[in-house]
């Protein structure tokens, strides 16, 4: 594998005599168990694995393949909970090749990127492995801008173009058309693939020091998604020819403040503010009182995180404990809650999540650590018309395991 | 040499004497003179430092110096120094932070000390080369390439280093001492930390388009598309309507089963007038008009349940609108009405209430006719007459007369929301249809959920609360037509008892 990654770069005109590389890599072992309103699931197991073999292909080049693998059995809280499935496996491989190009004399870096990223999920007893019907496959090209500003601070610009593709996922309308055809079981122009997806995403960030006591880091990435089978829905219920397209963006901004009280006993507090949006031309229509939903796909979500970590023993092998707490606040503006009969209340549809988190590291030896980290969340929401999706719920997960890095 | 002389003359003539020359300097290097706040340009030419002065390195900046004594001092990037005399001539180099590069061949008996925030280190051999690293809380580092040093810590321990070795110090006093890494070791090193951030940068691209996938998924379950029946088997459904012509329109919930395939429950009417395009209006009426007639009245329609190759169709022609709580049947007066556009049953008793009744009916198993009725004008549903011999919509002779049927509901589950309506018909044939309230993630609702409802309006009232399963069998069919769909659907349009 080694000789053939050479040769490659041998023909790739890249200079030999510079050429090293350096394998990065982890492998994270987890076994837990998540319980949802009270049922509780089976212990089951996470297992991520990366590995990268990190090129340097000279003074000013470097090239970072990297491969990806994860399975999630337990189910963590930052997934989209209230899907309230009985099964939920997740697995998920991506690789991918990051160039770096800097001058060393420069503050300046580039680093052109592809990948290709692929998600299975099994949701129910019956699906199987790349049968779920939110499977889907990213390809993703772009490349991002570093501007090294105060090392190790930088700023840093990205833009990507992407391509989502859920090859499992193909609207019932259109099957029925071709299915039942000559009856009236499906609207013209309907899509197959409507949740497939290609757009743009542009990222700016970046950190530095606020005085000689604290550091911020601030994110923004705004995702342009359209839906090249997905037609806009009018307020007769009817397709339009215009295809769907969103503006997803999610901004963060946060401030971390180190604190040492020896060399043996340090601390860093963090409090983070975020807010993720999307605003979609995609109307909603609820076939069910033949009712219009203008900007049913748009909602605002601010969160707050103010953290703590306690910091023990040797700089280079620490133990870590840390503790967070979550609050998030999302609303769809014009979306009405109902009560639980699906009657309209009026106003704004509101749901409201608190998050705790205790984690636990502890190093082995120079490579091994013991992890266990414990995240309750619980939700509530004036949206009391819940069959389908839950959006009050309380939920759990813990877990305990190895981390191995390299 | 000469330029050298003239400097050292001047500074001799100038002030105090000089403890180092600032030999080279590129990048960002300035100079903060004892006694001075400002810090300002070293400048490109050499330069004389006094004990006192401070000198600092900017990003990507490196400066050199010559101490008294001969020993040379190479400052890094983003470095801060001061200088102070030491005991016996000697030079204190303060190391505030960055990196710094001893070397000296001949020190000539000057002792020189470079005294970080948490140790000191000292040169103890005639030629000697090092380097000092202060990073964040003042930690340290020192490593010595060549020579003997000693380096002490602010508690007072020390110890001796020599070729090849490395110590760390912070807060807590000196840790054990290392070898140090070869030249080539710490590029590699440097180089795989520089890896590890990029490879944390990549995976930082990845996050947002995460959350969009995870968005994506959020609708299609709060949109009731992606379901779970009672079983614990996915399926998926889309309601939509159908605009079939500009006075009729077509609801459909379409199910989508492994294995199974399609299944949908479709509603199909016609109204004797055009539709508006907004047909929450429309809806609004389909149970029945309160106080006064609806604007358009429905004159045929048809249900079906179908599995794509066995269905049941209900059928109904010559509609039209009687005020039911005003007619000759006392019988049939209505007291609750489902109101689609507030979601809730209201009571109607006493009041105007215009219904739907048609002239003839019927409903076909797999294009079978099972039973039916016809009448002309029909004013209450007791002025039907059930058919017999002849279809009721075609009018067509029958090859046999309809036998005669039986119906009844049971409840087969009491800690179940189930109730399974059954028509059992003379020739032996029957048709079964499995009501169940669906909870989230599969399985039955309780029946303590219903609060012990059985029938309308009250069972209806409780099956709005939840994902809804009708199941349907009939004698005729190869296999039972399962759909979710939303059990309003079913109440606006009379298919659910």
């Amino acid at each position: 594998m080694r000789r053939a990654l050479l040769a490659a770069l041998l023909l790739s005109g890249a200079p030999a005599r510079a050429l090293e590389w350096v394998p990065i890599g982890g492998i994270g072992a987890l076994g837990g168990l998540h319980t949802f309103d009270g049922s509780r699931g089976s212990f089951t197991g996470n297992l991520d694995a990366t590995f990268a073999p990190a090129l340097r292909l000279s003074d000013s080049w470097a090239a970072l393949p990297s491969a990806r693998a994860e399975f999630e059995g337990t189910r963590r809280l930052a997934d989209v909970l209230g899907t309230a499935t009985p099964v939920q496996q997740r697995a998920e491989g991506r690789v991918g090749v990051r160039g770096v190009y800097g001058d060393p004399s420069s503050r300046w870096r580039l680093k052109p990127g592809i990948s290709y990223d692929a998600e299975l999920l099994k949701e129910t007893k019956d699906e199987d492995w790349g049968r779920g019907l939110f499977d889907h496959q990213r390809l993703t090209v772009g490349g991002e801008v570093e501007l090294l500003t105060d090392e190790p601070h930088s700023a840093r610009f990205g833009a990507d173009w992407f391509k989502v593709l859920y090859p499992n996922y193909t609207t019932l309308e259109s099957m029925a058309a071709y299915q039942f055809r000559g009856q009236s079981l499906s609207r013209e122009l309907v899509g197959e693939h409507a949740l497939d997806r290609e757009g743009y995403q542009f990222s700016l960030a970046g950190d530095g020091a606020l005085g000689p006591r604290a550091v911020w880091e601030g994110r923004t990435a705004v995702v342009w998604s359209t839906f090249p089978n997905q037609r806009i829905v009018d307020e007769g219920g009817q397709l339009t020819s215009d295809n769907r397209e969103d503006v997803f963006v999610d901004a963060s901004l946060a401030l971390r403040m180190p604190h040492e009280w020896n060399a043996d006993r340090r601390a860093l507090a963090g409090f983070e503010l975020g807010l993720t949006a999307n605003s979609s031309n995609q109307n909603g229509y609820d076939a069910t009182r033949g009712r219009f939903q203008p900007g049913f796909y748009d909602f605002t979500e601010w969160r707050a995180v103010p953290s703590a970590t306690l910091i023990l023993g040797p700089v280079r092998r620490p133990v870590r404990v840390t503790a967070t707490l979550g609050w998030k606040r999302r609303e769809y503006p014009h979306r009405s809650p109902q009560d639980s009969g699906g009657a309209d209340r009026g106003g704004a549809l509101v749901s409201t999540e608190w998050t705790g988190g205790l984690s636990l590291s502890y190093p082995m030896t120079k490579r091994l650590s013991l992890a266990f980290e414990l995240d309750r969340a619980s939700a509530s929401s004036n949206q009391d018309f819940q069959p389908f999706y839950r959006y009050s719920y309380q939920a759990t997960t813990a877990l305990a395991g190895v981390r191995w890095d390299w | 040499m000469r330029r050298f002389l003239l400097i050292a003359v001047a500074a001799a003539l100038a002030g105090p004497a000089s403890a180092a020359v600032l030999r080279q300097a590129s990048g960002l290097v300035q100079v903060r003179l004892a006694g001075s706040d400002r810090w300002r340009p070293a400048g490109r030419e050499a330069r004389a430092l006094s004990a006192g002065d401070a000198l600092r390195t900017g990003f990507n900046a490196r400066a050199a110096l010559e101490l008294d004594g001969g020993a040379a001092l190479e400052l890094g990037a983003n470095t801060q120094m001061s200088l102070d005399a030491g005991v016996r001539g000697g030079t204190i180099v303060n190391l505030l932070f960055g990196s710094a590069r001893v070397s000296a061949r001949a020190l000539g008996g000057r002792p020189l000390e470079v005294r970080t925030p948490t140790a000191t280190g000292r040169t103890r051999s005639e030629a000697a080369a090092w380097r000092a690293l202060v990073g964040g809380g003042g930690n340290s580092v020192f490593e010595i390439e060549s020579g003997l040093v000693a380096v002490e810590d602010s508690r007072g321990a020390s110890l001796r280093l020599r070729d090849g070795e490395r110590v760390e110090a912070d807060l807590a006093g000196l840790h054990e001492p290392e070898t140090v890494p070869t030249p080539a070791r710490a590029r590699r090193e440097d180089f795989a930390g520089r890896m590890r951030r990029e490879l944390a940068l990549d995976r930082e691209t990845d996050a947002p388009q995460r959350l969009v996938a995870g968005e994506v998924r959020r609708t299609e379950y709060e949109l009731g598309r992606a379901l779970t029946d009672a079983a614990g088997l996915r399926v998926r459904a889309e309601e939509f309507v159908v605009r079939t012509g500009p006075a009729s329109f077509s609801i459909v919930a379409l199910n989508g089963r492994r294995g199974t395939g399609l299944s949908y429950f479709s509603w199909s009417g016609t109204f004797d007038r055009a539709l508006p395009v907004n047909l929450s209006g429309v809806f609004a009426i389909l149970p029945g008009s309160v106080d006064a007639p609806a604007p358009w009245t429905l004159t045929s329609y048809a249900a079906a349940r179908s599995n794509g190759s066995d269905a049941l169709v209900v059928r109904g022609v010559g509609g039209h609108q009687v005020d039911l709580n005003h007619n000759a049947d006392p019988t049939d007066d209505v007291s609750v009405l489902f109101d689609p556009a507030t979601g809730v049953f209201a009571g109607v008793a006493g009041r105007a209430v215009y219904k739907t009744l048609f002239d003839g009916s019927g409903v076909y198993a797999d294009g079978v006719l099972k039973r039916g009725w016809t009448g002309t004008n029909i004013q209450s549903q007791a002025d039907a007459v059930a058919a017999l011999a002849n279809d009721p919509l075609s009018g067509a002779a029958l090859t046999a007369p309809l036998p005669v049927f039986t119906s009844n509901s049971t409840f087969p589950d009491a800690a179940a929301a189930r109730r399974i309506d059954y028509e059992s018909y003379g020739d032996g044939t029957s048709i079964a249809t499995d009501n169940r309230a669906v909870a989230p993630g599969g399985g039955v609702v309780s029946g303590a959920a219903f609060g012990g409802a059985t029938s309308a309006p009250a069972f209806q009232s409780a099956l709005l609360r939840s994902a809804f399963e009708t199941t349907t069998s009939a004698s005729e069919f190869r296999r039972a037509v399962d759909v979710m769909v939303s059990p309003r659907m079913l109440i606006e349009t009379g298919g659910l008892p």
